[in-house]
């Protein structure tokens, strides 16, 4: 009975075609190893990492610089740098740092930044929010923080079965064109056309996986 | 058994032309059942045009093709369990094994024979489990005929079965086809080897430009040039030589040049050969080159067209 199945056209067809593909080491590596590695390299690159902390600079001139550092230090989301005038201005203009603070007077404090970079937006409103506590602002409503990273959310999760999917896709239009224009060309589908093999076959076993 | 007496193709007035290029021109022909016919001539003649509108592969533009009793367009299905196709130059899948693509072949039919068989049958069965593309030309076209006949046809196609083959792997395949044909099954063939026609065919139709020229056994169109022999000969400082003059002498009915060499159809050898060699002294022309072989149907299609089949 298996035999019988095993000797109608359409299973042979589709038999010989997963025999060539098997018989491809190329074949195999691009379709089933590739895929992977491409998978491991992105999940390599795209990794989620831990937030970064925004670099801002305050000048070595500046009256009570040291007070001032060491209140911004003691926020785990600045990195704080004490520079000389022309470096913090160097530092802030290639992008080094994402904003300086220049203490201008008691009580009054200047940061240089550019407003159309947002880590730069990001360093004042972090930055103004640090100062203004030191100096004993009350804020009056009671905030609490909660982080939300839920398992399907990350990039990696639209990265990798978007790569499946277009892998399958690639290799499912590419296998059958292929196969069918170099049969074509080494003369084999005429070959085969000349049998009594009912034509759909071709197709159908075309589109079988493999 | 109705069947067996009427032809196993019959071909009236075929014609096919490809764009302005006339291929087939108004072809007549019958395979008897049970015979091996060949279809002869020079690439471009056609046969495969013809060989491909009797498989049903190419359709026709006009005329009249009946195979086994019946008709492409009507009967195809029924027709193709009937039949044995061997294309020109049929490239088989190289990652496949010479019994997997038999055993391919085999499940297109309905019945046929076993495909272990049928490889032992073309000797291949060393072969059986080496892949296609490690096959010689030889062992391919002994695949192709395998391929061909696992299906146990009733009519057999061969288009140029030994093309591009050694002389060895050619007779080993002539060998085969004899074989096939001594179990009463109708062949047609095509080649421009006269020796394959020669030697396998019963009879044989020699085509040019899509048309028959000739038709017969191959004994009957080597009779036809009414030559015993055939002398070729080539001489230097002869200007004098000429159809005429050549065509006159003692027991020669005819003469022929081509690239510097004479070819005289000769009756009777013993008296052509010193005429021809007093009429070369009386020219003082120098003999550089003599010999003499029995007509074959080579030089039938010769004395045709006046052409060799090979040129283009």
């Amino acid at each position: 009975m298996s035999d019988r199945w095993s000797n109608h056209p359409l299973a042979q067809l589709t038999l010989v075609r997963y025999r060539e593909f098997v018989r491809e080491p190329e074949a195999v590596f691009w379709v089933f190893i590739f895929p992977l590695l491409l998978a491991a390299g992105l999940g390599i690159a795209f990794r989620s990492r831990p937030a970064e902390k925004t670099p801002v600079a305050l000048p070595a001139s500046a009256p009570r610089a040291g007070v001032l550092a060491a209140a911004l230090r003691r926020d785990d989301r600045l990195t704080v740098q004490v520079l000389d005038d022309s470096a913090a201005a160097r530092a802030l203009r290639v992008g080094r740092v994402a904003l300086v603070l220049v203490p201008s007077a008691p009580d009054h404090l200047e940061y240089r930044y550019d407003e159309l970079r947002p880590e730069s937006r990001t360093a004042r409103l972090i930055v103004n929010d640090v100062i203004q506590q030191a100096a004993g602002r009350h804020d009056p409503v009671t905030v609490a923080d909660r982080q939300v990273s839920e398992p399907g959310s990350r990039y990696i999760d639209f990265v990798v079965p978007g790569l499946l999917g277009m892998n399958l896709m690639g290799s499912g239009i590419w296998g059958i064109g292929f196969s069918i224009v170099d049969a074509r060309r080494k003369r084999l589908l005429k070959r085969l056309i000349a049998t009594p093999m009912s034509r759909p076959s071709i197709s159908r076993r075309s589109c079988s996986p493999g | 058994m109705a069947v067996a007496a009427a032809p196993a193709v019959s071909v009236r007035g075929l014609r096919k032309a490809y764009r302005d290029v006339v291929a087939v021109d108004g072809l007549d022909l019958e395979v008897h059942p049970g015979e091996c016919f060949g279809l002869l001539g020079p690439n471009g003649a056609g046969k495969t045009t013809t060989v491909e509108i009797c498989e049903g592969l190419t359709p026709a533009d006009g005329g009249e093709v009946v195979v086994l009793g019946r008709q492409w367009g009507r009967d195809d299905r029924e027709l193709r369990e009937l039949l044995g196709i061997s294309l020109q130059e049929t490239q088989f899948a190289e990652k496949l094994t010479v019994a997997e693509t038999v055993r391919l072949f085999r499940s297109f039919y309905r019945r046929g024979s076993e495909p272990e068989a049928v490889i032992a049958m073309v000797q291949l069965t060393e072969k059986a489990n080496g892949r296609v593309g490690q096959l010689s030309g030889g062992q391919k076209q002994r695949l192709a005929l395998a391929c061909a006949l696992v299906g146990a046809p009733e009519l057999l196609f061969l288009d140029e079965p030994t093309t591009g083959l050694d002389p060895q792997s050619r007779r080993q395949l002539w060998e085969l086809i004899g074989e096939f044909r001594a179990g009463g099954r109708s062949i047609l063939l095509t080649t421009h080897y006269m020796e394959e026609a020669e030697r396998l065919c019963e009879r044989v139709a020699v085509m040019d430009h899509g048309k028959v020229i000739a038709l017969g056994t191959p004994r009957e169109l080597i009779a036809s040039l009414a030559a015993e022999h055939v002398l070729e000969f080539a001489a230097s400082d002869a200007p004098l030589l000429d159809h005429q003059l050549l065509s006159g002498l003692d027991g020669v009915c005819s003469a022929v040049q081509r690239d510097g060499t004479w070819q005289l159809q000769v009756v009777e050898l013993h008296r052509a050969v010193p005429a021809l060699l007093a009429e070369l002294r009386r020219q003082n022309a120098q003999l550089t080159e003599l010999r003499t072989h029995s007509p074959t149907l080579e030089d039938v299609f010769v004395s045709l067209t006046g052409r060799h089949l090979r040129d283009e």
